[in-house]
């Protein structure tokens, strides 16, 4: 909520309308000789598009150092906010007419460094300037997209596991650390009406979840040369019999149908036992103030953040990796860099993050000592977890393939169509590998 | 709404039997009557050949190209096409989404014509109760879809609340988790918003039908039932028409539904034409593709469509 | 349902005629209000729903064991007061109307421009020009945007209410113009070739004669212009994005649904608003949109 602060433009802006429809009154004709007059800004203006932040002080320090920095350098600026569904279509529309904002946030994923490849300025100067004023980023090998820096990685929120500590005292257990303990101890609470929750439909936490799961017992879906398609293998087999048990013996199948929000509404709710998820549902617990169900407790006050689970081969973890661009049909490219290195700036990170309360963390190394997550005991693991967080196509490099085998959810259905019994597993993984080969096989880089 | 197209070729057939003396005139008022048409006509033809026209032409070019998003891409002839049969979820898609139009129309036609009927024989609060069958149809669909989300919500869902409460069930129904109950509730919210549209339009129908007709039939000795099924349905066939086909037409091409409920899951069993295409075209960059799946029905619709406009003026010419 | 029968058997005895009027009296309420009620009911419980949820507390909203159906822990106006006090709402609900009522007077003056000759004249190509209006809507607009989009900056009305302005017609006219083709062919032609008799030009008897007894039908096409402008969504998203200049559904959904953070007390409050001005107007042209659609289909 922070998109409107000053009142006066915008009034002004409509009245600047009305006064044009007066004059327009004639019909369309007058509206088509209108062409390029309604409306315009005469003055330079650098835009910015980027998504609603889940923690909405994220915005306000964001729209606060924009203009900060337009000031200083006598530009008009202007952050537009929208809904992150939203994202899609607004960045196909604009590079579609070679013509919107300057700078863009892009993600969830990598994906759009790859998909708009040809609209993105190279900001390879920009990434060796402001890395090592942070530390180094994180992985920087991740970000290169065909050997470009098209993108800044920008946030991530991290996916710790969130538990319920009083439901764990009730179990008589401590905080699991590998998918196997999680299922052990899931159906433990499953039995007294309290599921594991993660989502295996067509949403982004079900990706994220699914895909931890199968790097951890050593699968994977394309191998590092971002074309030999992986997934058959025995690795994914037991993988997908994990989720099979995880799925029949510890959750509930209304999972199948959950977005990104029904996890935290599961935990919030007080039904959910532990969910794979950023700090979001707790943050919201705590904002409404929501009890446990019958007691007077709030929810907040008993739920925990442990590390992100290991597995057989290893602890992985993705999650949607945030990233800002900057167009090159833009006319305000070198403005646009300008900008960029100044919120990269350490202090500027600084503000930001602490702004964001933990949840968006930066892919630069000192950003993950930030006095924030030692804050609250709630953050202690979010470094760690970022520190094992890998782009969704690992080992492959993010290509346009590798977004759409996201875009298609083709990885929760996999694991969906054998969890639910609708296919064998044979069948499960023949399917997958025939649509992911499809989608590779189609595509070039 | 449209369904004056039918009468009013009705209306049209009957201004042809006009008295002689007017049509004697008309060859003059036709000559003159060309370029005073177009002069009438050119602002909305020139809105629709540059606002539609043009974006129209190029979405067919797109879905015969490998456009991406940006590009303009070259031409591969059928080849999206062929790509889209062998894709495993676009045969769901096309299966999707005759299931769905099916079950909603037929759902649409037998409800509508049923509070159609019943709307007519109501006389007290006549304005309260059309106007409550209405709002659906009315209030904002983007916000409307989401109070259905809400209440199908798998934690917080009301219907499933009630069920529980009144022991009806146990344990929630996982109403969008399960394949199947998902595309019921899919179709149950576009029955919902569409509902009203049949219901208003076919009582504008039935409205029309002349008093006489019943009054002879009635004095034939004939019952409520043969009186519905030789009368009130004959008459009200061709605003049903209409109905459907524009029914068809919007229900065929849904949206918001899906995209707010599902997103085409589970297990791609609710995707229709218009979210796969979006998920293809705009999420995965491949216009080309997108492009082919919104306008592949486009060439059976197009023929559907004027076959069914053809058909109607006949009827109604007959009648 | 005759009564006939029922009158001429008024000679009977008394208790005949009592139950006979009190069956009178019941038997509508058994067969018409009383199945008219579910349809009601359903039509109307999901709005009732987003009323209540609009102004229940978070704790209450958010909590599995409360009762859905009704407020039992105080109600609340904290979402509507976030709505006006935190975001925009009333800069976009101004918008929406400024949008709305544009358009849909631009849509209506062309569609009757339009829809005059193919109801009144014959001129060579009126036939396809009317089914070519109706296969518009054969049109899918998923995609369609993309290359409108490069018209509408072409146009320079990108980030401008006018964007929309001169976008919604494209989806309004064809309906227009085939909604009121149909009116005006249920007006007698001949009052207007009367008056075109004594001089009048088309466009004179257009405006004088064939208007003024066409007004249902003109409130019908206004009513429906405007309710599918105030509920578009998908250009309103693409073509504008300054936050101040947005429609009030974009902007709802753009403040209101936070990643994995749905607002929902503020989103149903922002629907309930919503739908007041379009359920005013039907409210107080209810009865003109029915006859509008009845008279056109007597004729």
């Amino acid at each position: 909520m922070v998109t409107s602060t000053n009142s006066h433009p915008r009034r002004q802006r409509r009245r600047q309308f009305l006064q044009s429809a007066a004059g327009a009154a004639g019909g369309l004709g007058t509206v088509l000789a209108l062409r390029q007059a309604p409306a315009l800004a005469q003055t330079r203006e650098l835009t910015f598009l980027t998504v609603a932040s889940f923690v909405p002080d994220t915005d306000k320090e964001l729209k606060r150092q924009f203009e900060e920095w337009g000031k200083q350098n006598k530009v008009k600026v202007r952050l537009d906010i929208i809904a992150h569904l939203q994202l899609q279509t607004k960045k196909a529309a604009e590079v579609q007419a070679k013509s919107g904002h300057d700078l863009t946030a892009l993600g969830p994923g990598l994906g759009d460094a790859a998909l708009y490849y040809d609209y993105l300025v190279d900001l390879a100067d920009l990434a060796g300037d402001v890395g090592p004023k942070n530390g180094g980023w994180l992985r920087p090998d991740d970000y290169l997209i065909r050997g470009k820096w098209t993108l800044l990685p920008w946030w991530q929120p991290p996916f710790p596991m969130a538990i319920r500590t009083d439901i764990l005292k009730k179990l008589d257990e401590t905080p699991p650390d590998t998918w196997e303990d999680w299922l052990r101890v899931g159906k433990k609470a499953k039995a007294i009406g309290h599921p594991f929750g993660t989502a295996m439909g067509h949403s982004g936490d079900a990706n994220t979840t699914l895909l931890s799961i199968l790097w951890s017992y050593g699968g994977s879906y394309v191998a590092k040369d971002g074309q030999t398609v992986t997934i058959n293998s025995p690795e994914t087999r037991e993988a997908m019999e994990f989720v099979k048990r995880l799925y029949t013996e510890a959750m509930d199948p209304e999972v199948l149908a959950w977005d990104d929000a029904s996890n935290n509404r599961c935990l919030n709710a007080g039904k959910c036992f532990a969910i794979h998820n950023p700090i979001s549902a707790y943050e919201s617990a705590k904002k409404d103030q929501v009890v446990v169900p019958g007691t007077k407790q709030p929810i907040a006050e008993v739920i925990d953040h442990v590390n992100t689970p290991r597995g057989p081969k290893g602890r992985y973890a993705t999650t949607g990796f945030w990233c800002v661009g900057i167009w090159n049909f833009s006319k305000n490219v070198d403005a646009a860099k300008d900008f960029l290195r100044f919120h990269f700036q350490p202090d500027n990170q600084a503000r930001w993050v602490e702004a964001g309360h933990g949840f968006n963390m930066p892919f630069l190394n000192n950003l993950t000592n930030h006095p924030v997550y030692k804050s609250d005991p709630q953050y202690r693991n979010i470094p760690d977890v970022a520190k094992v967080t890998v782009p969704p196509s690992w080992p492959g490099p993010t290509t346009a393939a590798s977004q759409q085998v996201c875009d298609l959810y083709i990885i929760p259905d996999m694991f969906a169509q054998y969890a639910t019994g609708r296919m064998t597993l044979d069948q499960a993984i023949a399917w997958g590998e025939k649509e992911i080969s499809a989608i590779y096989s189609k595509r070039r880089g | 709404m449209t369904l004056k197209t039918a009468d009013l070729d009705l209306a049209a057939s009957v201004a042809d039997e006009a008295p002689l003396a007017v049509r004697r005139r008309r060859p003059r008022f036709v000559a003159r009557d060309t370029r005073a048409a177009w002069w009438f006509i050119a602002p909305a033809f020139l809105l629709l050949a540059f606002l539609v026209a043009y974006p129209f032409v190029l979405s067919v070019w797109f879905s015969l190209s490998d456009a991406r998003v940006g590009t303009s891409g070259s031409f591969v002839g059928l080849d999206n096409f062929e790509r889209l049969f062998s894709s495993s979820i676009f045969l769901q898609t096309l299966q999707n989404s005759f299931v769905f139009t099916a079950a909603a129309l037929t759902a649409k036609i037998v409800f509508g014509m049923a509070l159609a009927l019943l709307l007519f024989r109501i006389t007290r609060f006549k304005r309260l109760i059309r106007g409550a069958i209405l709002l659906p149809f009315i209030v904002p669909t983007a916000l409307s879809t989401l109070v259905w989300w809400w209440m199908f919500e798998p934690m917080y869902s009301v219907v499933n609340w009630t069920l529980k409460t009144l022991h009806v069930v146990e344990r929630d129904i996982p109403w969008l988790p399960d394949p199947y109950l998902a595309m019921v509730v899919v179709v149950l919210v576009n029955v919902w918003r569409g509902l009203p549209f049949f219901a208003i339009t076919l009582l504008a129908g039935l409205v029309a039908i002349p008093r006489e007709l019943y009054e002879a039939a009635e004095a034939d000795g004939a019952g409520p039932v043969r009186r519905f099924w030789h009368i009130t349905l004959p008459l009200v066939t061709p605003v049903l028409g209409v109905v459907i086909l524009f029914s068809a037409i919007f229900t065929l091409s849904d949206f918001n539904i899906v995209y707010v409920l599902t997103k085409g899951g589970p297990l791609n069993m609710t995707h229709l034409f218009a979210t796969y295409s979006f998920t293809l075209g705009l999420q995965g960059g491949e216009i080309g593709l997108g492009a082919a799946v919104s306008l592949f029905l486009f060439p059976i619709l197009l023929a559907v469509v004027f076959l069914q406009l053809r058909l109607m003026r006949r009827a109604a010419i007959y009648e | 349902m005759s009564d006939a029968p029922l009158n001429s058997a008024i000679a009977l005895s008394r208790t005949r005629t009592d139950r006979a009027r009190r069956w009178r009296t019941i038997r509508p309420l058994l067969t018409v209000y009383l199945p008219v009620l579910p349809f009601v009911a359903f039509a109307l419980f999901p709005l009732y729903f987003m009323l209540v949820t609009s102004l229940k507390s978070n704790a209450e909203l958010y909590d599995v064991g409360s009762v859905p159906f009704w407020i039992s822990r105080g109600m609340t106006l904290s979402h509507y007061g976030l709505l006006s006090a935190d975001t925009p709402f009333w800069d976009w609900f101004a918008n929406s109307l400024i949008v709305s009522l544009s358009a849909t007077v631009i849509s209506v003056v062309l569609g009757v421009l339009a829809a005059y000759p193919l109801a009144r004249m014959r001129f060579p190509g009126s036939d396809s020009f009317g089914v070519a209006v109706f296969i518009t809507y054969l049109v899918p607009p998923t995609l369609l945007f993309l290359p409108l989009t490069s018209v509408v900056n072409w146009l320079g009305l990108s980030d401008s209410l006018w964007a929309l302005v001169v976008t919604y017609p494209t989806f309004l006219v064809p309906f227009c113009t085939w909604l009121l083709m149909g009116y005006f062919r249920t007006v007698p032609k001949e009052i207007e070739e009367c008056a075109m008799l004594d001089g009048c030009n088309r466009f004179q008897s257009m405006f004088r004669i064939l208007l003024p007894a066409a007004v249902p039908g003109l409130i019908c096409a206004a009513l429906f212009a405007f309710t599918l402008s105030w509920n578009e969504f998908l250009y309103a998203l693409v073509f504008v994005s300054p936050a101040e200049l947005k429609t009030m559904t974009v902007g709802v959904f753009s403040e209101l649904i936070r990643g994995d953070i749905y607002y929902w007390g503020a989103l149903m409050a922002g629907a309930v608003i919503g739908s007041i001005p379009i359920v005013i107007a039907y409210v107080f042209f209810l009865d003109y949109y029915v006859s509008g659609l009845t008279s056109g289909a007597i004729k």
